[in-house]
């Protein structure tokens, strides 16, 4: 094909000047790929920083050691075999953080504090 | 809270739902609901005393004696201060006095009463991925 007159033809110095363009995009797309997965780590190490502080101070809260922890009634049958029982439970906190013991509204139980 | 109830079978997997079911959202940390006691670490205790009852109908055995066991099943649900709501799954079973730690069997005779001692037979907190966050 032969080169049309009006058209200028370009040199080496262009060519080269667009190659180093096209390197330098590439090399700003790898940075840009570099920095978003160290955002991501980033991320992640604050994230697991977070939780392992949080497990640190979390409270335990469970059924206590005591030898009387749990109190029950005899099991009762009614005249139709229905079973039928009383219990209480002591609960207590063993770590080093307070929690709260939630409870849903409504349901049957009654809480009394110890010192 | 502390939710906990009776179960008297003879099926495992009916001990096991009813646990389950106990530290579910409709018993122990509802979002929308849930409020309670703080439980400071140390000496202090917490009573929760409560009744549970278990139909006849509901009574399986699966044993070759065709008796029951004696289960109180029951979970506690509570938060840290930054909302995460954690559990503690309990199964206590009835224990024989007379062989102590022996689980008993029995039948389920009306107007009879069955007098044991509970013994803790299994309990687990929860898995670090089961943790949510929300009140």
């Amino acid at each position: 094909m032969e080169p049309r007159p009006d058209v200028p033809r370009v040199n080496w110095a262009e060519k080269i000047t667009i190659l180093i363009t096209i390197v330098i995009a590439a090399i700003g797309g790898i940075q840009a790929f570099i920095y978003s997965q160290q955002k991501k780590l980033m991320a992640d190490s604050i994230s697991q920083a977070e939780t392992q502080m949080r497990v640190s101070v979390r409270p335990w809260i469970g059924i206590s050691d005591e030898v009387d922890a749990v109190k029950t009634s005899p099991i009762m049958f009614d005249k139709d075999g229905n079973a039928s029982i009383q219990f209480a439970f002591l609960t207590r906190n063993f770590s080093t953080s307070a929690g709260p013991e939630r409870y849903a509204r409504g349901r049957v139980g009654r809480y009394r504090r110890l010192h | 809270m502390l939710a906990a109830g009776l179960v008297v079978t003879e099926d495992f997997t009916e001990v096991n739902r009813k646990m389950n079911e106990f530290c579910g959202d409709n018993y122990v940390g509802h979002p929308d609901m849930d409020m309670g006691f703080v439980l400071y670490p140390g000496k202090q205790q917490l009573v929760t005393e409560m009744g549970g009852l278990y139909p006849r109908s509901m009574m399986i055995s699966k044993s070759s004696s065709k008796k029951f066991e004696g289960w109180l099943v029951g979970c506690i649900g509570y938060r840290d201060q930054f909302g995460y709501l954690y559990h503690m799954k309990f199964i206590y079973d009835l224990a024989d006095p007379k062989f102590l730690g022996h689980p008993m069997e029995f039948d389920a005779t009306p107007n009879t009463q069955i007098t044991g001692s509970f013994k803790q037979w299994w309990a687990a907190i929860d898995n670090p991925g089961e943790v949510k966050q929300g009140r």
